[in-house]
């Protein structure tokens, strides 16, 4: 059952990182003030469209595969009828008018605080709609809602992380001339603020994680996990997820103390944070991929 | 976060949709896989869960005949067609079947959006 398409795979990790982005991104200019806000528009604009062609991709492949064609022969009432299906159709649509009110918004706002509310809002409702496309509505009776609000928490927990990730190493990543002492105080401040939503970040993901686990692998199937290809990549996910926890720790309570109490030249400092950030991106982007492939592939908790 | 706990409360009160399903299995059949029978000339396949006209159906090839090298062969001139319970398929064949051993290939997809396939054989007294 490794065998997913590697095309549906490319789709999907795309769709979760630039929506994640698109989300996370304009939701850590809210809560980190002062903040640099120039790559707010330019961002939700880029994610805006990528997410909608990789949306039109993604519906095509998944009409072909229904259809058992290839995707040229892709015919427009097999999309019409996965558009008619009540939960995938539907949040597709909404998908789809989420990511074009972000593009008008992104044109139209002129207030850049109005427009990362704006924004953070129609790309949140964009990835909140990913829920029904992998295993989110896998439960049913009684257990669907919870699970599919689990599923919504942790898209959008993850994607906040990712947006502050990518933030936060827009402002270590700048080149050392370019690197002044008003410039070290706000990455501070930036940091230091991070650390508390982290927190809660992190929880959010391991609660709504143990929910989905529960409902998608069930207690009694764990130990499949070691024999099954879906197992080792949800292992893989758990420890890069430690991983990344590990270096939020570290972030939070010794590189991000030590940035503060630098005297002089912070250069030292600033490159611990670099790569410790970088490192965990690539934690989380990696993360992203597993959580592609592992949709595809049939869950533990379906066997039977 | 204020924003994104009002956004998460928004989203989760849009989860109007809980139809979830499982991936349809093949339940029962007439003609019965295995079966012999006297020359039908409707085909019913019975499912376990509401199926999707658009994805779903089935080929019928004839795979043997009495007294001819044995050369499958697929019949045509049928449409097939999910029936009023949304579980059924069924096909109405122009002339009923002569002779013969026959071959369903089915596919059918649920909501759930995975396909599905499988095969019996029955034959022709």
């Amino acid at each position: 059952m490794g065998g997913a398409d590697p095309l549906a795979l490319a789709v999907r990790f795309g769709l979760y990182f630039i929506l994640g982005v698109g989300f996370g991104v304009p939701l850590f200019t809210l809560y980190t003030p002062h903040g640099d806000r120039k790559a707010l528009r330019p961002t939700l604009v880029g994610s805006a469209i990528a997410g909608a062609v990789l949306s039109i991709a993604g519906i095509v492949l998944l009409a072909a595969s229904m259809a058992g064609v290839d995707v040229a022969a892709v015919d427009a009432a097999a999309v019409r009828a996965i558009l008619a299906l009540p939960g995938i159709g539907t949040a597709w649509i909404i998908r789809m008018v989420a990511l074009l009110s972000l593009v008008v918004a992104a044109i139209a706002i002129r207030g850049q605080r109005r427009l990362a509310v704006i924004g953070t809002a129609a790309a949140g409702t964009a990835l909140a709609s990913l829920a029904w496309t992998g295993h989110g509505n896998i439960s049913g009776g009684f257990w669907a809602p919870v699970h599919l609000g689990a599923d919504i928490v942790h898209l959008l927990a993850a994607g906040a992380w990712l947006g502050a990730l990518l933030a936060l190493l827009a402002l270590v990543g700048r080149p050392a001339h370019r690197v002044s002492g008003d410039h070290v105080a706000q990455t501070h401040v930036a940091l230091a603020g991070f650390s508390i939503i982290g927190s809660v970040i992190c929880g959010l993901i391991v609660v709504s994680g143990l929910v989905n686990s529960w409902t998608v692998i069930g207690l009694d199937n764990l130990g499949t996990l070691f024999t099954t290809i879906y197992g080792w990549l949800f292992i893989s996910k758990l420890t890069l997820f430690t991983v990344m926890l590990g270096l939020a720790a570290a972030n939070r309570f010794r590189l991000t103390p030590a940035l503060e109490r630098a005297a002089g030249d912070p250069s030292r400092q600033m490159q611990a944070l670099r790569t410790s950030l970088l490192v965990e991106t690539s934690a989380a982007i990696l993360i992203l991929a597993l959580v592609a492939w592992l949709g595809l592939l049939a869950p533990p908790g379906s066997m039977g | 976060m204020k924003t994104a706990a009002l956004i998460t409360v928004a989203v989760a009160g849009l989860a109007f949709a809980f139809s979830a399903s499982a991936h349809p299995k093949l339940l029962a059949s007439m003609p019965a896989a295995k079966s012999a029978v006297a020359s039908p000339r409707t085909l019913t396949l019975k499912f376990n869960e509401k199926l999707m006209q658009q994805f779903t159906g089935f080929d019928l090839t004839m795979t043997s005949m009495p007294g001819m090298p044995n050369k499958p062969m697929k019949m045509a001139g049928f449409k097939t067609l999910v029936g009023g319970d949304g579980k059924t398929v069924t096909a109405q064949l122009p002339k009923p079947l002569t002779t013969g051993g026959y071959r369903v290939d089915w596919h059918a997809v649920a909501a759930d959006t995975h396909r599905m396939t499988g095969s019996y054989t029955f034959s022709v007294r």
